[in-house]
């Protein structure tokens, strides 16, 4: 064969390549409309989970309740009388991978709303992008002070936020006779972005050391761990020689079970033990425990089986179908109520999909959600509520608010 | 940029180095200029889109861009001398977090940190490298993935770095969408420029055919003389200041950091994978792998979901699983990736 054609041939093949290359990615570009809307196209939805990776877990839970919401919305005639499409994309538990998917959702997609990923992670790098772009972030996916305040156009749905985990406990506590409140505190803590501040508080406000503090809980013991870590029972040892009255572990699913289980074989009986990092109790694997698992207390955003929540027994009864668990893992309600909330602020602005018309009404009104009836905060955060759960014999209760309560508390721990 | 021509070879060396260089010039089947001019031409055709193509667009191709800098860094030890690692996290981590740091306690902006976040990562390789080199092929990259969850740890447990919590970065908030965008787009397409003309000096020096006597035949390329612990170490710590600089520009560009994103196996495996397609030891080879690695991810991450396939939903891991079976396509079949299609060279193919 000729040379010459030879590497003639092979520069063309190596041209052909990179133009086609960026043709694809301009190309992509290329195809989304620009129009318009007219007053009966749909109202777009733009959102990102992980749907892969580390936290392809709760992102699970999440997809399921957005897709029942679609479900319900879209049967009773829309919004509006506006049909609800939402664009969901895996961004693979990543920050960098979320930020692409979350700039291609406002400028490609065109969507007209977004919500926000799971995690503090990956949000926190995406939270910039929706706010420069001007559109509304509705945000079910995580609990983050320090950012809902960075941010105007942001829109919890999370009835407490990270620095607020425990504060059910305490307020519990609080209502118990002066010769039952603990004298002394031992917490440990998960490595990550939201237990510890979880732990700390933000400001100088919150944080179960801060609660324990305002309450004059001594605190004996302060560890923090590595969440990944399969052998605790040396962090365990330690809270159990200082006999703490209160054993505080602001943990996530996997490392909760790992504590439980710990503390049991090590027969530590605190007066009262909460896992009050992530709710744990309603977990499916939290029954496996045995033993182990039973009167420990846990944090969550609501539970079924209680009025005031419209929305939440049915979605939890849709998960529980489509997983074959009983039991609403506290990301369902959230999620659900991000799309309640969406819907009652196109509804009671005649329908306007303007960022600051939406958040203006939703600063100014109440809410009916799977998580309550929930008002606003400045910075886009629900007024605190809570409910704390104790896994008892007969499986979970609500122990607090009290006047939700389905049965007393159980204490000590054994 | 440091390269061999400040020594002088001993004899010895000079046939190592010769010999090196033989098995690159005597059989390349394309004249010198192509390659360049190709490099060029992709430079030429991005150069107008930070400003032209949609924010979407110009989102993915700043993670292009930040890919490329990142694997030519990695591409000097890991495809020239062959030394494949995992570590490349480690020094896009020690860039972002000295940058994030420099920005939090300082309010520095992002042009400033940019040397300071490349010292970081060269302080961290020199470390690492007198540690490790003189460990061979995969002890040194098993070695180079327990650092990369050793520096997780280490940054985690270090409250002045955030810890678990991490970093904010903030960027002039009187800058709009399109601004930002363009601000981070050119910012990557100069660094990549740079890290690419470094790659391609780096190749065409003495420095450059000394690594790849390592790799060849590294007990051999030592007798005859080329001081391979010293080159190595150089070339880790070259490739460590590129991924230093990416680091410091991804922090701001991502404008939050924590341990984990930051030390992420996924941004190491992802280098290995963008160099292995687009071409180990090949200065265009990294250019053209990150388009192919990180384009097709994207294009795949968003035409995959919700598609039919004869009535069954595609999983949400499909993209992952079509990446995993193109590595495997080139592992065996195209081991010197789209490169080696298109320039044939005698040497020792690198299995992966």
């Amino acid at each position: 064969m000729n040379i010459a054609r030879k590497w003639r041939t092979r520069l063309v093949t190596s041209l052909a390549v990179g133009s086609a290359l960026v043709l694809a990615l301009v190309g992509c570009s290329t195809d989304s409309g620009s129009s318009e809307p007219a007053d009966d196209s749909p109202i777009v939805i733009g959102a990102t989970l992980g749907l892969t990776g580390v936290f392809s877990g709760p992102s699970a839970g999440y997809q399921l309740a957005y897709e029942y919401w679609l479900d319900q919305v879209n049967a009773a005639g829309g919004i509006d009388g506006r049909e609800v499409q939402m664009v969901l994309y895996d961004d693979e538990s990543n920050p960098t991978v979320a930020q692409q998917l979350y700039q291609r959702l406002i400028n490609e997609d065109k969507v007209d709303v977004l919500f926000a990923p799971y995690t503090t992670a990956v949000g926190g790098a995406v939270v910039p992008i929706a706010e420069r772009a001007g559109i509304l972030m509705i945000n079910p996916g995580f609990v983050g002070k320090e950012i809902q305040g960075q941010a105007s156009l942001l829109v919890s749905t999370w009835p407490y936020q990270d620095i607020e985990y425990s504060l059910g406990m305490f307020e519990f506590l609080d209502t118990l006779p002066a010769a039952d409140m603990p004298k002394t505190m031992a917490v440990i803590t998960a490595q990550n972005p939201f237990t510890l501040a979880a732990l700390d508080g933000f400001d100088g406000t919150g944080g179960a050391l801060n609660y324990a503090k305002e309450r004059g809980i001594d605190v004996v013991v302060n560890e923090q761990y590595d969440q990944t870590a399969t052998d605790l029972s040396s962090l365990i040892e330690t809270v159990k020689a200082s006999n703490a009255d209160l054993l505080i572990a602001l943990s996530l699913p996997n490392d909760a079970a790992l504590i439980a289980r710990t503390v049991n074989e090590a027969g530590y009986n605190p007066e009262f033990y909460c896992q009050c990092g992530s709710q744990v109790t309603s977990l499916p694997n939290w029954p496996d425990l045995g033993e182990a698992g039973i009167n420990v207390f846990a944090s969550t955003s609501a539970y079924p089986g209680q009025d005031g929540f419209p929305g939440l027994q049915e979605v939890s009864d849709y998960i529980a179908e489509k997983t074959g668990v009983p039991g609403a893992p506290a990301y369902s309600a959230v999620a659900y109520a991000a799309g309640q909330v969406l819907q009652q602020a196109i509804e009671g602005t005649d329908g306007s999909l303007d960022a600051q018309v939406l958040r203006e009404y939703i600063a100014t009104h109440s809410f009916d959600t799977a998580v309550g009836t929930i008002t606003y905060n400045e910075d886009g955060t629900i007024d605190f509520r809570q409910v704390l759960l104790q896994y008892q014999d007969s499986g979970n209760q609500v122990i607090w608010p009290t006047e939700l309560a389905t049965a007393d508390a159980v204490f000590p721990l054994r | 940029m440091p390269t061999d021509k400040s020594t002088n070879p001993t004899p010895t060396e000079n046939i190592a180095l010769a010999q090196a260089k033989a098995s690159v010039v005597t059989t390349r089947s394309i004249p010198r200029w192509v390659f360049p001019v190709a490099a060029a031409v992709i430079f030429l055709v991005l150069a107008p889109m930070g400003a032209a193509a949609s924010l979407g667009i110009v989102t993915t191709l700043t993670a292009i861009l930040f890919y490329v800098i990142v694997a030519q860094g990695w591409n000097l030890l890991g495809g020239y001398g062959g030394y494949l690692n995992f570590g490349a996290a480690i020094f896009v981590g020690s860039g972002a977090y000295m940058a994030a740091w420099l920005n939090d306690s300082f309010d520095w902006p992002v042009w400033a940190t940019l040397i300071p976040g490349g010292i970081a990562a060269v302080v961290v390789s020199i470390v690492i490298g007198y540690a490790t080199l003189r460990l061979r092929s995969h002890y040194f990259a098993i070695f180079t993935l327990v650092l990369t969850f050793l520096a997780l740890t280490v940054v985690k447990n270090t409250p002045a770095l955030g810890g678990a919590i991490g970093l904010f970065v903030r960027v002039d908030r009187g800058l709009d969408s399109r601004q930002i965008g363009m601000l981070f787009f050119y910012l990557m397409f100069g660094l990549a420029i740079l890290a690419t003309v470094v790659a391609y000096l780096v190749e065409n020096s003495n420095f450059g055919y000394a690594l790849r006597a390592i790799s060849e035949d590294e007990p051999a390329a030592q007798v005859l003389g080329v001081k391979t612990v010293s080159v190595k170490l150089r070339a880790l710590v070259l490739g460590a200041a590129l991924g230093g600089i990416a680091g410091s520009a991804w922090a701001f560009w991502t404008g939050y950091i924590e341990p984990t994103g930051a030390f992420s196996v996924k941004i190491a495996l992802d280098i290995v994978l963008v160099c292995v397609i687009g071409g180990l030891g090949s200065w265009l080879g990294p250019l053209i792998g990150s388009f192919i690695v990180v384009g097709l991810e994207q294009i795949l991450r968003v035409t995959l979901p919700g598609l039919d396939l004869f009535g069954f939903e595609l999983p949400a891991e499909t993209n992952r699983l079509i990446l995993g079976v193109i590595l495997i396509v080139f592992a065996l079949f195209i081991r010197r990736g789209v490169i080696g299609l298109l320039k044939k060279r005698r040497g020792r193919a690198i299995a992966v």
